[in-house]
């Protein structure tokens, strides 16, 4: 009895390995659910609609995790709106690597109005980017006067829609790379460190001359650079540009950030964990779908896995105080 | 450690809810599928689930399912999300059904996935709303968009004596029928009646009905003189409708739209709408499976076609891969009460 309830504790302090353990018992329900769901090619192909969600929510954890109520709504707006710059741009005749250049820079320009905002002006940041989301979904309506922007060249779907070794290319060229590299900064230089440092106390984080404003607008920044690469893929899925693409978008960083185990105060939490937690949103939903479960259900579902989450967060958290 | 139990209860709690609601829910479509493996699998995709014109459809197919022997898989998203329509339609072509049919919402990101369902032997096919630039076997179409254009501003126009000021509330900017539609009102007032005169055309955020009543208030501040307003998208009458009984001024503002009977049996009871156009969607639902069946089993389409169930005959345009439902369906105080969606 003191044996299994060690080992399930154990397993629920690690979040890593509770989270892979929540993901192979959702894979085994939905295998059950669905003859056509248990694949090795299923599974792989599922993680294409991951790609885009994993990448923007390493930008959403990396602001949640520098605190003082730090967070990005607007991640979703800039996703529609950096893809419609996107199209036009394609569409007026610029080259593909031009038009990919002209998105990143702007994406960084919409994450930097965000960092100006609320680091150097001060305004919180779930109003300056509840702000800004607004602004920026405006905008992309108004560019695109609510019609969708297609005629992006056929080879352009490589990136979105075709498969290496089996893998969706967005995940294995885009989103693989990206969290290595994030996950690199984060864990071994010291921007990584001031940022748990700012995270976890900001007031401290000053006082051992961390310049604390220039670490969010870099995060800010960082997001919108983030949002921007997600936006291409987007694109290139749908071979299309819409405005109303990065819809929700936000909230779904947010929850698979808290999922994740990144603590909603900051300071807190691992980058690997978010990862585990798109998977399993990501599985979870294409698996649902897959079993044909009306889709009013999957959002309770979702709902269910987000609140025992976060119950075992402040299990979590109550045993480290005692 | 009695508060550590506690906790550990708790959690223990949390799976089994967790795995309850999953078991609960899957449990009764496993029993579903096992049973039918050799019966033709017919998908619908419609742009949303939960409102009650799709509903009529799905109980249209559903009937139509039982009829032919088919098994009919209605499977939608809670918010009309072009995205999310790509991501059902990939689910379906994974569980290797017969036939797919979709009510699209954006007509060029849709392409590349039907494309795909395509390539996996799957008969794609559209109805109620349509992508015509893509590899789609066939349309099954309610009603011309033209007509129903045409039709709602001639419906209109008797009731204005055919003259007015208009303004119109729409769905979502990108909804591709509901521009269509929109475009051809334009068309037939420029031709056919000089003296009436679109103002101005809102939308509306998911076509919910707050920010209807908000739009519809707002066109009657700002045009005081304002005819008419016509409510595009089915789920923004009841705004419109609202806003003009609570401004006093049912009768003097017409509200006419593409509303379901149902949607608009308390307007046309109160007297705030005359009319409302529209099609029968509990049969678009049952045409849409049994054109999904003829196109599993290599049928053609003959130019009138008699479906068994519909007691009307069907045309199939063959140059616009088009099947006609028929003229749009006028409903006023006279046959509101005939219909259940």
């Amino acid at each position: 009895m003191i044996k299994i309830k060690k080992l399930l504790t154990n397993v629920v302090t690690s979040r890593t390995s509770f989270l892979i353990s929540l993901l192979l018992f959702i894979i085994i329900i939905l295998s059950f659910s669905s003859p056509y769901f248990l694949s090795i090619s299923n599974l792989l192909e599922i993680t294409q609609f991951g790609a885009v969600l994993a990448i923007v929510a390493l930008g959403e954890a990396l602001i949640i995790l520098s605190g003082n109520e730090g967070i990005d709504l607007s991640v979703g707006a800039i996703l529609s709106l950096s893809g419609v710059l996107f199209g036009l741009a394609i569409n007026n005749g610029f080259s593909m690597g031009a038009a990919i250049i002209i998105t990143i820079l702007s994406g960084i320009l919409l994450g930097c109005i965000n960092g100006i905002l609320i680091a150097y002006i001060g305004i919180p940041p779930l109003i300056g980017t509840l702000g800004t989301m607004y602004i920026y979904s405006s905008l992309a309506l108004y560019l695109t006067g609510g019609t969708p922007i297609s005629g992006f060249p056929q080879y352009f779907r490589i990136l979105g829609q075709k498969n290496t070794f089996g893998i969706p290319n967005q995940v294995l060229f885009v989103a693989i790379p990206i969290f290595i590299f994030t996950y690199f900064i984060i864990k071994r230089t010291s921007f990584g460190r001031k940022v748990y440092l700012v995270g976890t106390n900001d007031v401290a984080a000053r006082l051992a001359t961390i310049n604390t404003p220039k670490v969010r607008m870099a995060l800010y920044a960082y997001s919108g650079f983030l949002a921007s690469i997600a936006s291409i893929i987007m694109c290139s899925w749908l071979m299309t540009a819409r405005a109303d693409v990065g819809n929700g978008l936000e909230l779904q960083a947010v929850t698979v950030s808290v999922l994740g185990g990144i603590n909603i105060k900051g300071g807190e939490g691992n980058l690997s964990g978010v990862m585990l937690a798109v998977l399993i949103i990501t599985i979870t939903s294409s698996g649902l779908q897959i079993a044909n479960v009306n889709s009013i259900w999957q959002l309770a579902i979702l709902g269910f896995i987000l609140i025992f989450a976060v119950l075992l967060n402040q299990y979590i958290v109550d045993k480290k105080v005692a | 450690m009695s508060k550590k139990f506690k906790k550990l209860c708790t959690l223990v709690l949390a799976v089994s809810l967790i795995l309850t609601s999953l078991a609960g829910c899957t449990k009764d479509k496993a029993e579903e599928t096992s049973g039918n493996d050799a019966k033709k699998k017919i998908a619908f995709i419609p742009q949303l689930i939960g409102i009650p014109y799709f509903t009529a459809m799905e109980e249209g197919g559903q009937k139509a399912a039982a009829d032919l022997g088919v098994e009919f898989i209605y499977s939608g998203a809670t918010t009309a999300s072009a995205p999310e329509q790509s991501k059902i339609m990939d689910s379906l072509i994974r569980q290797k059904v017969d036939a797919i049919s979709i009510s699209v919402l954006d007509s060029s990101s849709i392409n590349p996935i039907i494309e795909k369902a395509k390539e996996a032997g799957i008969k794609v096919y559209t109805s109620d709303s349509d992508s015509p630039t893509s590899e789609r076997e066939i349309y099954v179409a309610q009603a011309m968009d033209k007509d129903l254009g045409y039709t709602l501003i001639d419906r209109l126009a008797l009731q204005l004596g055919n003259q007015g000021k208009i303004g119109v509330v729409s769905g979502e900017s990108t909804a591709t029928n509901l521009n269509l539609w929109i475009d051809y009102m334009k068309e037939r007032i420029s031709s056919e009646y000089p003296n009436m005169e679109i103002l101005d055309v809102r939308y509306t955020q998911g076509g919910s009905s707050e920010s209807a009543l908000k739009q519809a208030q707002e066109l009657m501040t700002k045009h005081s003189d304002i005819n008419a307003i016509i409510a595009v998208a089915s789920s923004t009458i009841p705004g419109v409708a609202q806003a003009v009984q609570q401004a006093g001024k049912a009768g003097q503002v017409a509200v006419i739209g593409y509303g379901s009977p149902q949607t608009v049996k308390p307007f046309i009871e109160s007297g705030v709408m005359e009319e409302s156009i529209l099609w029968n969607a509990f049969d678009l639902g049952y045409l849409t499976v049994w054109a999904g069946q003829q196109l599993v089993e290599g049928k053609e389409f003959l130019p009138e076609n008699e479906v068994p169930g519909l007691d009307y005959k069907v045309k199939y345009l063959k140059d616009e891969k088009t099947l006609l439902l028929g003229p749009p369906l006028v409903i006023n105080k006279d046959n509101v009460d005939d219909y259940d969606f």
